[in-house]
């Protein structure tokens, strides 16, 4: 069974906040693994956050898109869609953090708990690809 | 509002929150907490997580901020009773040693 669903915000806190608890309510009722749901939780807020951060740099009026879809035979997969600044790079396959710092670790937490992560950027949107495969959870 | 109350235990400032510890809260948390040491005779800072169920890497980094504290202020800092999903994530980004973590009221009592 292919699951599909598609969610958008406002690029605010709140709204980002409220996305996330809608998305984690839909997951709710098709993953049975609630350590994983945290995790799904966790990745979709780093990834909005930097979207917030980063692409609308932290300014009001901007949009995110999450697609969710479940491609068999058991890849999980979001879609996150921003209109705001170009992303300027790729995933690093190496992070160098030192526990003193006090920021910079969205991305690493992201790739550490998803399977595959890529950036896109199409004419003016900024698309976040990150998969995870969840055999045995839906 | 303020989503923290602080209770003060001789020179222990134990700082109760409840609610997850996520980007939307960090920069209010942030300022009362510095306006509160800097307001403060206090050597010793307990950030009680027994109520937090979900950390994201803001929260993350506002404890490493307040760590980060200790050397500044020259304050002790702890985490008092993290939740299973909080250690999980510290145990994530490789800080779960990095903090000194107390379980025990006997061990805030010791240190007041």
């Amino acid at each position: 069974m292919k699951i599909q669903k598609i969610f958008k915000a406002q690029a605010t806190n709140q709204a980002v906040k409220s996305l996330t608890k809608e998305v984690l309510a839909f997951l709710n009722e098709h993953l049975k693994d609630h350590s994983l749901l945290a995790d799904l939780e966790l990745v979709l807020i780093e990834a909005c956050a930097n979207v917030l951060e980063h692409g609308y740099a932290k300014q009001p009026g901007g949009v995110i898109e999450l697609k969710i879809s479940y491609a068999p035979p058991n890849c999980l997969r979001f879609v996150i869609t921003d209109w705001g600044k170009p992303f300027a790079g790729d995933v690093p396959k190496t992070f160098h953090l030192t526990p003193e710092q006090e920021s910079g670790r969205g991305l690493y937490i992201m790739t550490q708990l998803m399977d595959k992560i890529t950036f896109d950027r199409q004419e003016e949107k900024n698309i976040l690809i990150m998969e995870k495969n969840i055999r045995g959870n839906l | 509002m303020s989503t923290i109350q602080i209770e003060q235990i001789n020179n222990c400032a134990l700082i109760h929150h409840q609610g997850d510890l996520t980007l939307e809260v960090i920069d209010q948390l942030k300022e009362e907490l510095d306006s509160f040491i800097t307001g403060q005779n206090c050597t010793c800072l307990i950030m009680d997580l027994s109520q937090t169920p979900f950390i994201d890497s803001s929260g993350i980094g506002f404890l490493v901020h307040l760590n980060n504290r200790k050397k500044s202020d020259n304050l002790k800092f702890f985490l008092f009773a993290p939740t299973e999903q909080i250690l999980k994530t510290l145990k994530l980004v490789r800080l779960l040693s990095f903090f000194e973590i107390l379980n025990d009221v006997e061990e805030i009592e010791a240190l007041a």
